[in-house]
């Protein structure tokens, strides 16, 4: 694998450590009352702590799970759903096929953020409307993406031997397509949860998120919802880490989908 | 041929219309059937029933049904549905009942400023986007190649907001070289177009700037990965073969041909923009579609909030159609008279 692609994994280990360690790297809870609102960085408080009293550094620590959890959350059942509904739509095609992609071109040109807003404002800021609303709008790409890879699969001439051997469509399915589908879904995995890691902390930024859930955004929308926040010295504890930490996890994610796409598709070589 | 060519360019247009028309249309029904489909409505909101409502002030029964009825959700659906559908052709959006101002009105104010910032972000970053990526398959395989897509990468690795926020600390706040908010100065509207001009382009300069690089790494991936499968055809190893300067097969010939998937590809993806566009106008206080968004979300104006759904859509199917030309009129297969 590439440097870079290195690097992206052990950036990902390191997050993946502190998520699961979490309650060893810090004595606080994320929502604990453990000091004075607004503390200067100190021993006790490494970065301080926010208006409310509530230690920025363990938020950031538990945000960590946060952030991943939803990732892959998304991510999964994104590739899931989308890839089962492209697999059929390649697999079979006909009316039905050409009817969704051209449902799914209509439905991607259509703005996305504007919609999503829209959808989870009628909704209680809650984690699962986050996630819903996350998975709804992850899973077309998805689909055409599987549909494509399936359809220049389908040509391949030892399935129609299989096929023609007296295969089932379900034999076909675990002993052929999806081993070859696998490095495909798999880099798109981890290219989806860089996306819903994303579009997660934007949906927090924006104020649509679980106020007592604190992920990477939310900590961030709380930084940049106190007045004075441009004007003291606060933004380097409270502003820039969180903002730091989604910018390295999706730098992560970023390199390691493209070094394992690299990897597993020897065409993409020279590309990429 | 000739005929052949006219079929052809019949057959485009017409797949493309019907295209548009089926998507304004699923918009239109989006933005109908949402607000009636979803558990509880505007006014569950402010009553206090539904559970997102943190509202001082809650209205009683009474009144709940008198708006209703004002507003006609006690009718049937069909019913609901002309008026709907009336309304959008006389360009009504609607109250909006936080800001107390027509939906339409609201938007007609804060329309122009988005469209100065998007169509020049959009313009600026293909521009860019497309010349580095030009650059980056040029030099193919070497450190400059390396080193552009990673950084290219790296760039896209930071969320637009998150940008935003850092450029606006540090030029606006650190360095007071840009202004902290606004399209304008207000003690310039009455002033010389000239110097109202120079006021709007300083307003405009960090919102730019960052919607500007939020956009870049797409057009940059799409135009580098365009070029290496263009510079792999036949033509251009004739070209070569013919002695041709490197310089000449990039731009004259590899680049006409890789700038149309290119076209399309920036095509699809303006609705991207229009998510960069809600978070640049959030962060930097410009006054445009985005932020109006925004402010609606805060305080759940669903009707404002639906119509700039609506409009925002509109805005970007139209650029989605001025692309389309622009591709018809680059791709000589298809004529456009």
């Amino acid at each position: 694998m590439s440097k870079l692609g290195n690097l992206g994994i052990t950036i990902l280990l390191f997050f993946v450590l502190i998520a699961i360690f979490a309650p060893l790297l810090t004595p606080y809870l994320p929502n604990a009352f453990s000091g004075q609102p607004l503390e200067n960085p100190s021993a006790q408080h490494l970065l301080g702590t926010n208006g409310a009293g509530q230690d920025i550094f363990s938020q950031l620590i538990y945000g960590t799970r946060v952030s991943l959890l939803i990732g892959i959350f998304v991510s999964l059942l994104a590739t899931l759903f989308g890839g089962f509904l492209g697999l059929a739509a390649g697999y079979y095609g006909g009316c039905c096929d050409r009817f969704l992609m051209r449902f799914l071109d209509i439905f991607l040109t259509i703005p996305h953020l504007p919609l999503m807003l829209l959808l989870a404002a009628y909704f209680p800021p809650v984690l699962t409307t986050t996630i819903a609303v996350l998975v709804l709008f992850s899973w077309p790409p998805e689909a055409k993406l599987v549909r494509a890879q399936v359809l220049s699969l389908k040509k391949r001439e030892y399935l129609e031997a299989a096929r023609l051997a007296g295969a089932k469509n379900t034999y076909l399915f675990y002993r052929y397509l999806l081993p070859d589908l696998a490095p495909l879904l798999i880099s798109q995995i981890i290219l989806r949860s860089s996306w819903a890691v994303l579009a997660e902390s934007g949906l927090a930024f924006l104020g649509l998120g679980d106020p007592t859930i604190k992920s990477w955004g939310m900590v961030l929308k709380e930084a940049i919802s106190y007045e004075a926040i441009y004007f003291t010295p606060a933004w380097q504890w409270w502003l820039l880490p969180p903002g730091l930490c989604i910018t390295l996890l999706i730098f992560s994610f970023t390199f390691l989908g493209h070094a394992l796409e690299e990897k597993f598709n020897p065409t993409l070589k020279e590309v990429a | 041929m000739k005929n052949f060519a006219r079929t052809k360019k019949k057959f485009y247009f017409m797949s493309k219309g019907l295209e548009y028309f089926f998507t304004i249309t699923i918009i239109f029904l989006l933005n109908f059937f949402l607000p009636r489909l979803m558990p509880g409505d505007p006014f569950a909101y402010l009553s206090g029933t539904s559970v997102s409502s943190d509202l001082a002030v809650t209205l009683d029964s009474k009144t709940e049904a008198l708006l209703r009825a004002y507003y006609g959700i006690d009718q049937p659906f069909w019913q609901q549905f002309w008026h709907y559908c009336q309304n959008l052709l006389q360009g009504n959006l609607g109250y909006a009942y936080y800001f107390k101002a027509p939906v339409a009105q609201l938007i007609a104010e804060r329309l122009p400023w988005s469209l100065l910032l998007i169509v020049s972000s959009i313009l600026l970053a293909s521009l860019l986007g497309i010349g580095a990526g030009v650059f980056s398959a040029w030099k193919r395989g070497t450190r400059w190649d390396k080193g552009f897509w990673a950084f290219f990468l790296s760039l896209r690795s930071v969320p637009t907001f998150f940008l935003g926020t850092l450029i606006l600390l540090f030029f606006s706040f650190q360095l007071n070289f840009f202004p902290l908010f606004g399209a304008y100065s207000v003690e310039t509207i009455a002033s010389a177009p000239w110097a109202r001009c120079q006021d709007i382009l300083w307003h405009l300069a960090l919102p730019v700037l960052t919607l500007t690089l939020a956009e870049i790494t797409g057009k940059y991936l799409l135009t580098r990965g365009a070029m290496l499968d263009t510079l792999q055809e036949d033509y251009i190893l004739f070209a070569r073969a013919r002695g041709l300067s490197e310089k000449r097969i990039m731009y004259g010939h590899a680049l006409p041909n890789a700038l149309l998937p290119v076209v399309t590809q920036i095509a699809l993806r303006l609705g991207m923009a229009a998510s960069g566009m809600i978070y640049v106008e959030t962060i930097f206080g410009y006054p445009g579609m985005g932020k109006l968004m925004q402010e609606a979300l805060a305080v759940r104006d669903f009707q404002l909030l639906q119509g700039v759904f609506l409009i925002t859509s509109m805005m970007v199917l139209l650029m989605n159609f001025f692309l389309d030309i622009f591709y018809a009129y680059l791709d000589p297969r298809v004529e456009v008279r």
